[in-house]
């Protein structure tokens, strides 16, 4: 602009130079520091200069860090971020072609949209998690009289110690039904279950967490429930960890 | 600020505009609507933030971004999506504000 005005380059162009080359060195030193940190030699740490250049841990890299696999978390990565691409660029096209003219709830389309960046990625995760475990168990909540529902019953048998999937009460009445002969043992009515195993109207999700509750396997297969054979006693229902009461515990504790 | 017209520099030179006051009563107003968007961009990334603030702050700065961290590290989930919807509330408000100052539909 000053060029082709004036003659010569104006006053304020090199102060103004300066500025903008502090600014992208700046912007870009970050970069250059991580760069050149990845050229360390064996012993070097986070000092400077480099303490022996050498391409030393790009063999540590490539030859696999024992447990974790390199080339497949690539590839997961890679994989994630085409398909993230794909929904974004179809959707954003979308959005795009309805924004032409004055759209109803354009406004509130725009601020849903800018809402989701604001809010901090974890706490959209869980958010995310959350709205899926509660899906599937009210998917599993529903297919559970229909012993068709065979993706249903595969889903159940494969979910591990995770705790993926539904949390089944457990089957007491089938459990308790042939024990009347045993002495001891109050005869049930069929259909009244165990104390803490009604149908949830609520949805109890379970969080993928690195916890207490995830640590410890649900035992799903097989449900003893003890029949004590004392007078008058009836067996409680097993204790099972819920969300509930890991809740509890942890801000009990905290 | 390339689809600013340079005739209207030009103009302004004309008129006797020296090159600080083309760039006030010109360039600015004419790119205000760019400013706005990046404005926008940059108040929802920085206010939930908390990595690079945590590590060029010692893990001492409690954000809001942080403290929701720090709250679902502690399984404090509904503590943590309560804070969260505060974050919400308020950088709404501020884009919001931020829109009312251009029309970005009559600008584009």
């Amino acid at each position: 602009m000053s060029q082709r005005i004036g003659e010569q380059r104006s006053p304020g162009f090199w102060p103004l130079a300066t500025v903008f080359a502090l600014f992208v060195l700046f912007l870009y030193g970050p970069m250059i520091t991580i760069f050149v940190l990845s050229f360390q030699g064996p012993e070097g740490g986070l000092t400077f200069p480099l303490r022996g250049v050498s391409l030393h841990w790009f063999y540590k890299l490539a030859e696999g860090l024992g447990t974790v696999d390199i080339g497949a978390a690539f590839r997961r990565s890679l994989a994630l971020g085409a398909v993230v691409m794909a929904f974004t660029v179809v959707l954003s096209v979308l959005a795009g072609l309805a924004f032409r003219k004055k759209l109803a709830g354009g406004n509130a389309l725009f601020f849903v949209t800018v809402a989701s960046l604001i809010m901090p990625s974890i706490i959209v995760s869980l958010g995310i998690g959350l709205q899926f475990r509660l899906i599937d168990t009210r998917h599993q909540e529903r297919a559970d009289g229909d012993g068709r529902d065979h993706a249903a019953r595969r889903l159940r048998h494969r979910a591990g110690p995770v705790q993926l999937g539904t949390r089944r009460a457990p089957d007491l009445d089938a459990a308790l039904r042939p024990a009347h002969h045993v002495r001891g043992v109050q005869p049930l009515q069929p259909g009244l279950r165990g104390s803490r195993a009604r149908p949830r109207r609520h949805a109890v999700a379970d969080l993928p967490l690195r916890g207490a509750a995830a640590d410890r396997p649900v035992d799903r297969g097989h449900r003893h429930v003890r029949l004590h054979a004392v007078a008058g006693t009836r067996s409680p229902a097993p204790r099972r960890p819920s969300a509930t009461s890991t809740r509890c515990r942890s801000s009990c504790r905290a | 600020m390339m689809r600013i017209d340079r005739s209207l520099l030009e103009a302004a030179s004309d008129a006797g505009a020296s090159g600080w006051q083309t760039l006030w009563n010109v360039v600015v107003p004419l790119s205000r609507t760019g400013i706005l968007i990046g404005s926008i961009f940059v108040i929802t990334i920085v206010m939930g933030d908390f990595v690079t603030i945590g590590v060029m702050g010692g893990q001492q700065i409690a954000s809001i971004g942080k403290i929701i961290q720090v709250q679902t590290s502690y399984l404090q989930f509904p503590l943590a999506a309560a804070n969260a919807m505060i974050l919400l509330a308020v950088v709404l408000m501020i884009i919001w504000g931020l829109t009312r100052l251009v029309d970005i539909r009559k600008e584009l």
